[in-house]
């Protein structure tokens, strides 16, 4: 679709010929289009590609941003979403996935190396709460200053000064300095001012996390205010919860580029799992230069260990399973002297190594009983039909014994982990089961009177 | 279907022209002057809060300048050249308007840096800080100035008429020093060796400029250096005009200060375009 288009540059509109359109159909606010962002890692390379990207853009000598220079990265790759009036879009990620990169993009803080962002009315952002304050100014006068600075004009801030000063609730300290403040009443202070800016599209990076609780309560009903008066929320927060509250929608970010834009119930549950496996991903990548034991137990080389882990049905090495499945955990080694009867155990204990949260042993209630073994390799392989583990890593240990003799012959705390998965359901807590509610409600003098 | 929709594109400004960078940071100046204020109140009011002399700093700073090149003088170590007015007076007054356009080369080079603290949470104009820096440099000046003259007058110092138009007959000196400081601030947010150098450059330039001497009676390289310094004409032109109440130069100083102005055109574009290349490099 081809139609006049206004660029605007700041907030200073230039009218331009007729270009490629930037419109918005139905209730869209937000357009952001292949949007990519890269940034430097050295010092060095920074300033050096700082002194000739601008000496080159005024002398109108073109220049690939497209591609990347020795040194860079791109700190966001191809985004693409869109965002309707009145919804609340949440953002996700691990530290370092561009979400606050995206933020000071849409925010217009930082300039885009290869995309679009298009967007109607005005924005706020919520990046950090008291930008500019100044400790020897007054409350009243930071009022102003902030405001301001947040893009209020004087008679704005006029009309809401009653409404901003009740919000933060600093009392007497409104005519003190506040370098005299302590920092909770900074901070309300400064979320209070942001909150009154009532912009068409609020973007808010981690600030609710701020303040005593019932501060933060405020904070969220004031958020739900936002929504319902039909402005546009984006809502960045580690605080899954209030992700949860917030947001109909959510976008998982990861290393730059966006994995998931989807139903938030369905993010977040897929948000918990990433988390998950980028841990497993550590312990195991860390697993090479650790010790495969923790603390090991072995009699001389009778019965030596080979291998432990997962298996899947089809009999393949797994590192992970998910909740409520079947789990099968192996474990090769090696005879190297015949062995009248032996056994095993093994334990999966936590992510902390210290709950036996699994324990079984292969003698147990005499179901098993393996006789007379003569040297070889083996796998013994034990499968619980549905583990009742909670999504999360996990750690194996495992005791090879003699039956007939009690003797231990190999005994090992290793660092063999395995993960989790949670599947369609927000799941915490070691141990997973089926459960049910209800709510009675209990009469004056004790007894329940039914009602759910 | 939304009107008045707002687009950011990578090289976006790099397709503005001069005019319209020129027109863009005028109109956001105006714009934004609510902000300008509240920044310049913020910063030139409480500058000084914590401190006994408070607003005193801005006098006592050329003072000590001028007692110096005073006692320089007292001690035969100066030679300033033939005038008919008060060493002491010439110089003070010659001082304070190189302090002025020291000042707003400094100021002008904060034109980034004056956001610090909020340029990375919130969008604005980041051009408007240079008028907001430059408006604090000429407010020290102001203050400096009814101080100077105050002195001048209990001395019984003879005031030229012209005297009194000091604070307009800056106004060249203060648009060049805005086209320099605008300049180097893109580039001290990459390396902050610009700022280090300016500092020194300031300094030395003044030696090359006639700040505590006449530029008659000068002869060799000294007279040709100082008939190339531009700023031999802007700050001497502005100060002969203050001081005598006339200057040999008047042509020279009407070119420069047209040449100023287009400088500043220049260095606004430059800043316009350029500051999205290195906006990021502040964090």
């Amino acid at each position: 679709m081809f139609v006049k288009r206004t660029a605007f540059v700041g907030d200073f509109m230039i009218m331009k010929p007729i270009q490629p359109a930037v419109s918005f159909e139905n209730d869209s606010v937000l357009r952001v289009e292949n949007l990519h962002k890269k940034f430097c890692r050295t010092l060095r390379h920074s300033m050096y590609y700082g002194v000739a990207d601008s000496v080159r853009s005024v002398l109108g000598v073109p220049y690939g941003t497209d591609r990347l220079r020795n040194n860079e990265f791109w700190a966001l790759e191809d985004i693409n979403f869109e965002l309707r009036r009145g919804e609340a879009l949440g953002i996700i990620g691990a530290n370092g996935s561009g979400k606050s990169t995206l933020l000071r993009l849409i925010t217009g803080i930082f300039p885009p190396d290869k995309g679009r962002i298009a967007f109607a009315g005005r924005i706020g952002a919520l990046i950090a709460v008291g930008a500019g304050f100044h400790p020897h100014m007054t409350g009243r006068e930071n009022i102003y200053l902030n405001g301001t600075i947040l893009g209020m004009k004087r008679r704005e801030i006029d009309a809401k000064l009653d409404e901003i000063i009740a919000f933060a609730d600093i009392g007497d300290f409104l005519e003190a300095p506040i370098s005299t403040y302590s920092s909770g009443m900074r901070v309300r202070l400064g979320f209070a001012i942001a909150v009154h800016c009532e912009p068409d599209i609020l973007l808010v990076d981690e600030v609710l996390s701020v303040g005593d609780l019932a501060f933060r309560n405020k904070s969220m009903r004031k958020m739900r205010e936002f929504r319902a008066k039909a402005n546009a929320l984006i809502f960045i927060s580690h605080n899954l919860d209030q992700i949860r509250v917030l947001c109909d929608r959510v976008i998982i970010m990861d290393h730059g580029r966006l994995l998931f834009d989807g139903d938030s119930n369905e993010g977040l549950i897929r948000y918990e799992n990433l988390c998950k496996d980028m841990r497993v991903a550590a312990i195991n990548r860390d697993a090479g230069n650790r010790e495969l034991f923790r603390q090991r137990h072995s009699d001389g080389g009778r019965v030596a260990f080979v291998d432990l882990g997962l298996l899947n049905r089809q009999g393949e090495r797994v590192f992970e399973v998910g909740a409520f499945e079947e789990l099968r955990v192996f474990l090769d080694f090696i005879i190297n002297e015949e062995s009248e009867e032996i056994f095993f155990a093994l334990a999966v204990l936590n992510e902390a190594k210290n709950i036996d949260c699994l324990w079984s042993k292969s003698n147990d209630r005499n179901r098993h009983r393996f006789r007379n073994i003569s040297p070889g390799r083996y796998r013994a392989v034990v499968t619980y039909k549905e583990h009742h583990l909670g999504p999360g890593v996990y750690f194996i240990n495992y005791h090879i014994m003699n039956g007939a003799t009690g003797e231990s012959y190999d005994h090992g705390f290793t660092n063999v982990s395995f993960s989790v998965k949670s599947h369609g359901h927000f799941e915490r807590g070691i141990v997973l089961s089926q459960d049910s509610w209800e709510l009675e409600r209990i009469p004056p003098g004790g007894g329940t009177a039914g009602g759910s | 279907m939304h009107t008045g929709i707002t687009v950011y594109e990578a090289h976006q400004r790099r397709r503005t022209g001069m005019l319209a960078a020129v027109c863009i940071m005028a109109a956001d100046a105006v714009r934004c002057r609510e902000l300008i204020w509240q920044l310049f109140r913020r910063d030139f009011f409480m500058q000084y809060k914590k401190s006994f002399l408070g607003l005193g700093w801005i006098v006592l700073s050329p003072l000590l300048g001028f007692a110096s090149w005073v006692f320089m003088n007292a001690a035969g170590v100066l030679n300033p050249g033939t005038m008919d007015f008060p060493y002491p007076a010439f110089v003070i007054i010659s001082t304070t308007l190189w302090g002025f356009f020291s000042n707003c080369v400094v100021a002008a080079s904060r034109t980034l840096k004056a956001g610090q603290g909020f340029i990375d949470q919130v969008h604005y104009p980041h051009h408007t800080m240079l008028v907001k820096e430059l408006l604090q440099a000429y407010a020290n000046f102001l203050i400096s100035f009814v101080f100077v003259s105050v002195l001048l007058l209990c001395f019984g110092v003879n005031l030229h008429a012209l005297y009194w138009a000091a604070p307009v007959l800056v106004v060249p000196m203060l648009v060049f020093a805005a086209a320099i400081g605008l300049t180097a601030s893109i580039i001290t947010v990459v390396a902050m060796d610009i700022e280090k150098a300016l500092g020194y450059l300031l300094g030395f330039l003044m030696f090359l400029t006639p700040v505590v001497y006449t530029a008659e009676d000068r002869t060799g390289i000294v007279k040709a250096i100082l008939a190339l310094n531009p700023m031999t004409y802007l700050h001497g032109c502005a100060r002969d005009l203050i001081v005598f109440g006339r200057t040999a130069g008047a042509d020279v100083f009407l070119g420069l200060t047209l040449s100023a102005f287009l400088l500043l055109l220049l260095s606004m574009k430059w800043f316009y375009v350029a500051e999205e290349k290195v906006i990021e490099k502040m964090f």
